[in-house]
């Protein structure tokens, strides 16, 4: 059985393509939306972020943190792999001179 | 007088008539077939496909047309065809001396086993709903064990993609407590919430929990909860309103023991809407367990009737099971 997780995963109700959230996620994610008001498809990019907590989604707030949401992460990451072929060659062509 | 190749088509009837019997008294006693849709399909994958109910029936004013009822799509799931199957062995010595009993029993061994695998696969959909997202199955494959929301079976947090609304169907009591042991009270509290149950446009669509599903280890205490004509457990003498409540107790001894991993599961105990129970419990059966033609094994010439099947299991929307592992 499939689900139809390119719906899923946009609306906050999955954590990520072929990836359901656990118990303890589903829980935070419904706290996060009742206790501090996020919509959730917010809620979950925070709990993606790594928060884990009501407790330490009131630290990351205070101290400015926004969470990244899928495409930004998955951009992120893939500049970060592009970067990283880059620096080899480049490091390569340093040693050969 | 031995049986020979010519006598293929002979004895694959007779195999056939016996394998027709037997499968005609399991039938019977497949337990799954009376919760889940076991209906034929010629789809090898099943698009199924959640309608979030038509939000339509207003006040209209002399002549003015009818305002348009436009159904909204929820969540959907696809499920594959899988083929399931084994081969019934009739040996040269069995053909040589002519051991009807034995091809008898073989095939009827066969079947029972066929079926009480599928049996038991569809149990295990249900004492597997609690936890996790999928479990390894008794044939060793992954079975995803959550609806098309992406939550795990029996939950209080079942979404919906038109707000942010959830729904339960995780048996409570009246404290409150998920859970509970099989118990009057969680029966009523269990009734309760599926009455008030809302849909996704806020709508009450009452689901009438009117079958009980228990196992073998529970069963005495089911009939004694239900059908007791007192209320069970009190010496009061008011008469015990769920016995027309609940109309049927299904006892499935599958229950107590999952296949997959062999975990007791007795005390799980289930309620159903006997009306809408199968659009909930999925098990469309591309093919029934069927034999086949046989064929000769040269090495050891065996005649073997292959025995296979082609279904897969899922679940539709959520609400008309509800469910505990009566843990507390």
């Amino acid at each position: 059985m499939s689900l139809d997780f390119s719906k899923l995963v946009p609306q906050g109700r999955a954590k990520a393509n072929g990836v359901c959230w656990s118990e303890t996620e589903l829980e935070l994610l419904i706290s996060l939306e009742r206790e501090r008001g996020l919509a959730r498809n917010v809620a979950a990019d925070y709990i993606r972020n790594g928060i884990s907590s009501l407790e330490d989604f009131d630290k990351a707030t205070k101290s400015g943190f926004k969470p990244l949401n899928v495409e930004e992460a998955r951009k992120e990451a893939e500049e970060n792999l592009a970067k990283k072929g880059k620096e080899a060659v480049k490091i390569s062509r340093n040693k050969k001179k | 007088m031995a049986l020979l190749t010519s006598d293929y088509a002979t004895l694959t009837q007779k195999l056939n008539e016996w394998y027709n019997e037997s499968a005609k008294e399991k039938v019977q006693s497949w337990i799954g077939k009376e919760l889940f849709d076991v209906s034929e399909t010629d789809w090898q994958t099943y698009n199924y496909l959640i309608l979030n109910g038509l939000a339509k029936f207003d006040r209209v004013a002399e002549g003015a047309q009818l305002p348009i009822a436009s159904s909204v799509e929820g969540d959907s799931v696809t499920a594959t065809q899988r083929r399931f199957g084994g081969r019934v062995g009739i040996t040269k010595d069995m053909r040589m001396f002519e051991r009807y009993d034995q091809m008898q029993e073989i095939v009827r061994s066969s079947v029972d086993y066929a079926f009480d695998r599928v049996d038991q696969s569809q149990a295990d959909l249900l004492g597997n709903g609690f936890t996790s997202t999928s479990y390894t199955d008794l044939y060793g494959y992954s079975q995803s064990n959550v609806t098309p929301d992406g939550v795990v079976f029996f939950s209080a947090s079942h979404s919906n993609n038109q707000n942010s609304n959830v729904a339960r169907n995780l048996i409570r009591n009246s404290a409150g407590t998920a859970n509970p042991a099989l118990a009057r009270d969680a029966i009523v509290t269990a009734r309760k919430d599926a009455k008030v149950h809302l849909d996704p446009n806020g709508t009450n669509r009452p689901i009438n929990l009117d079958r009980l599903i228990v196992s073998a280890t529970n069963e005495d205490l089911a009939e004694r909860v239900v059908y007791t004509s007192g209320v069970q457990g009190t010496p009061n003498v008011d008469i015990n309103p769920l016995k027309s409540k609940v109309t049927n107790i299904l006892v499935w001894s599958r229950l107590d023991t999952r296949g997959n991993d062999s975990t007791d599961t007795s005390a799980y105990w289930y309620m159903a809407d006997s009306r809408n129970v199968k659009s909930t419990l999925k098990s469309p059966f591309a093919q029934k367990p069927m034999m086949g033609e046989a064929t000769q094994i040269h090495d050891s010439l065996n005649w073997e009737y292959p025995i296979d099947a082609y279904y897969v299991l899922f679940l539709g929307q959520p609400y008309n099971v509800f469910g505990a592992t009566g843990a507390n």
